[in-house]
């Protein structure tokens, strides 16, 4: 009888905190992405490609065309 | 604890099936409070699931025998180590492992993108939560770990009389999987099964929720590389299992359970490349979705594979009851799930095509962008070749009854030439350029990779031409074998020069930019660039891996002689002198000491000179003492391993007979995987900005 008793007490506690949000009111759910991730995404990926350009595996012209997709990118 | 564990998985259950209701909501009505409570389901089952795994472990630690899963694979006398490794010792246990890990992750995942990728959660989480249904569904209607046990009559044994519960005694975990790699291997494969499930679901996600923007994919690609790594540690690891435990010299069979999770591991090395050009050039969209939908699918395979009992294997969790009915067999319960995530992210795809297509053309086809190209279609094949290899013999049977398997000489002969092919890619890939793949830009780094890939190359073939008449007569029963030797060996130079090549030009240029000085400049490159130059270390330990393989698999002896103590006798360069057969008391009531062990001393000499003392040994288990376990002694040094075996003993008149085997270069597989391991981790850090 208790662990039927203590299983029962645990099932309803998870649904009430599982189900609590729903009687909140209502939000939509926030779209924009965080700038500050995307900035700093690009800052890296542009960064690891300056290290090639160091390499001389990238041509100069060829890193600013991927800089500007990257911004482009970023910004879609 | 089985009634804890019962209910707890039950409410579980109850959980995720609201939660993906929860999270389908939420993605229709983008409405935060369904999200909210989807996301509360997956931490209320996560919560659950380890309740479950408690109680199962307690039952263990206590020989709680009354639940059959404990009885099965558990005994009083068992170490408690391997009481806790029983967890994952059966099926039942295995799956509740599996979906306790699963849910753990998935909590970790909702938490870590809560802020960054919020927008794409609802569909996420759906999907994570209809994986958790799925394992849950399985835990509780077919494959509960908490099941009680029953006798004969029908009676379940909770019901006897202390006096008589007091007596029952349980069998004991495989005595095979009393190994403490045993107890590793299959928690570091499970990371990487189940960790690929985050990336598979962030990329429905993101098509789902119409995500075109690609850096989202960093924290999926974060979770793919941890995946990825526990999965290649977890499989070397059982290679070294194998090596260790099962006595036949070697650490991969092509068993079709080592080829299930090998599988995903070439899909997943796949998606981490092409990842990055998706990254950085928007390309390989499609290819991206494709690997990770492949890799998780391929992972669910696996798991299928193994529990189906579809397949003999030493891996393999046994057959089922003839009589169950179709609809509830194990195998198609997963047959069905891994068909319901193909459909969901076919649809998907379709869906979706337009945010699949990068709208860039590939400039050039030597260029870094194709060379990944290349690597991706190579390592495709090669998982169309293991997966053929794998389910060809399945449907063999299936249509004709006739037992067919496939063993080394299906696989090597079509692996061998595509795994060069990558180790080549691998090498020229590393100094390919951005965009263009001119001859020019190609010359300046290929002359010290190809000088040192060619003398490597000339040494070797010279090595065999003058090595005497035995050598050359190798050399000659089997040509085809030494050409992919020198050729892994020339490519293998080549790849680790270009490597070497590649660091020292990093480190000489942080210096003369002034951005570090010595001995500072020689971490630069991990520091300023930990995914390009952890991903080196990687590649330098698959060349180790691949020397390990082709020497070791080229040049292992094998040698077998009956022994008495005083003999000594001569395994190829080792000489071996038997001091003595040693046993403990072979009558001793294996149930109060778990095990009894015979065991040859053997004092082992290269020329004149005393190199190891060694006592391989035979392993009586209480579980199983009719097949005693190897476990074999090893001399292991960087070009050689020198590993004996007690193939047969008779402790009257102390004869042995004694197995050998000398093994080259096995030592580089474990080195490489070090390599692969520090590599890996190096690449998870996050990169320093400057």
């Amino acid at each position: 009888m208790a662990p039927l008793l203590a299983t029962l007490v645990l099932a309803v506690a998870a649904f009430v905190w599982v189900l609590r949000p729903l009687f909140e009111e209502a939000q939509a759910i926030p779209q924009e992405r965080a700038a500050g991730l995307l900035a700093d995404a690009v800052t890296r990926s542009v960064q690891e490609l300056e290290t090639d350009l160091r390499l001389q595996k990238i041509e100069p012209a060829d890193l600013d065309m991927i800089q500007e997709h990257l911004k482009r990118e970023s910004a879609s | 604890m089985g009634t804890i564990g019962t209910y707890a998985l039950f409410i579980a259950l109850a959980l995720a099936l609201w939660g993906a209701v929860a999270a389908f909501v939420a993605y229709r009505t983008n409405d935060l409070r369904y999200l909210r409570s989807a996301v509360r389901s997956i931490h209320g089952i996560t919560a659950l699931s380890l309740l479950a795994v408690a109680a199962l472990w307690i039952a263990l630690l206590k020989n709680d025998f009354t639940i059959k899963y404990v009885w099965e694979y558990s005994r009083s006398s068992q170490p408690i180590i391997y009481k806790l490794s029983a967890l994952w010792g059966g099926m039942n246990g295995s799956i509740l492992f599996w979906c306790a890990l699963l849910a753990v992750f998935c909590s970790l995942a909702v938490v870590l993108n809560r802020t960054n990728n919020l927008r794409l959660l609802p569909f996420t989480s759906f999907v994570l939560l209809l994986t958790l249904l799925f394992f849950l569904v399985l835990l509780n209607f077919k494959t509960s770990p908490f099941e009680p046990l029953m006798d004969s009559e029908g009676l379940a044994v909770k019901a006897y009389a202390p006096e008589m519960l007091a007596r029952i005694e349980g069998n004991g975990l495989n005595p095979l999987l009393q190994n403490v790699y045993m107890a590793i291997h299959p928690p570091m494969l499970y990371q990487g099964y189940v960790g690929f499930a985050i990336p598979f679901a962030f990329i429905l996600g993101a098509l789902a929720h119409r995500e075109r923007n690609t850096f989202w994919m960093r924290s999926a690609r974060n979770w793919a590389m941890y995946s990825w790594l526990t999965l290649g540690i977890g499989i070397l690891l059982g290679g070294y299992w194998a090596y260790i435990e099962l006595g036949w010299g070697g650490y991969w069979a092509w068993d079709p359970v080592e080829n299930a999770s090998f599988l995903p591991w070439v899909t997943g090395t796949a998606f981490l490349h092409s990842f990055l050009m998706q990254e950085k050039r928007g390309i390989y969209r499609f290819w991206n979705v494709f690997f990770i939908m492949a890799t998780f699918l391929l992972c669910i395979y696996g798991t299928f594979l193994t529990r189906s009992g579809i397949l003999q294997s030493v891996h393999a969790f046994g057959q089922e009851d003839p009589t169950i009915p179709w609809y509830f067999k194990i195998g198609n319960i997963f047959i069905a799930f891994m068909l319901g995530m193909l459909a969901l992210g076919v649809v998907l795809i379709l869906r979706r095509q337009g945010l699949l297509k990068s709208g860039q053309r590939l400039e050039s086809a030597g260029s870094r962008e194709s060379l990944f190209l290349y690597g991706n279609l190579l390592l495709g094949l090669m998982t169309l070749i293991v997966l053929f290899g794998v389910t060809s013999p399945i449907f063999v049977r299936m249509v004709t009854g006739k037992e067919v398997s496939h063993g080394p000489e299906f696989y090597n002969p079509r692996i061998l030439p595509v795994a060069l092919a990558i180790l080549l890619v691998m090498g020229i890939a590393s100094i390919a350029p951005w965009r263009r793949g001119g001859w020019a830009g190609y010359r300046r780094h290929l002359l010290f990779p190809s000088l040192a890939g060619g003398s490597a190359l000339a040494v070797s073939i010279a090595a065999f031409l003058y090595g005497g008449a035995a050598s050359r007569a190798d050399f000659a029963s089997r040509p085809l074998t030494y050409a992919y030797l020198f050729a892994c060996i020339a490519l293998s130079f080549f790849v680790a020069a270009i490597l070497v090549e590649e660091y020292i030009r990093s480190v000489k240029t942080s210096v003369a930019h002034g951005r570090a000085t010595m001995p500072r400049a020689l971490l630069s490159p991990f520091r300023d660039n930990p995914r390009r130059y952890g991903g080196y270390l990687v590649h330098l330990g698959m060349v180790c891996l691949f020397l390990g393989v082709a020497f070791s698999g080229t040049f292992q002896k094998e040698y077998q002689e009956t022994m008495r103590p005083g003999d000594a006798v001569r395994f190829g360069p080792y000489t071996v002198r038997m001091a003595g057969l040693n046993h403990d008391d072979l009558n001793a009531d294996l149930t109060k000491v778990n095990e009894a062990r015979v065991w040859a001393d053997l004092h082992v000499f290269k020329g004149d000179r005393f190199v190891a003392h060694l006592r391989p040994q035979r392993v009586f288990y209480a579980a199983n003492p009719q097949q005693p376990t190897y476990e074999v002694a090893i001399h292991s040094r960087l070009m050689n391993d020198f590993y004996t075996l007690l193939a047969g003993f008779d402790p009257k008149d102390g004869t042995a007979v004694i197995g050998a085997f000398v093994n080259p270069m096995v030592a580089w597989l474990w080195l490489g995987g070090l390599l692969v391991l520090i590599g890996g981790t190096t690449a998870l850090v996050p990169m320093r900005r400057y």
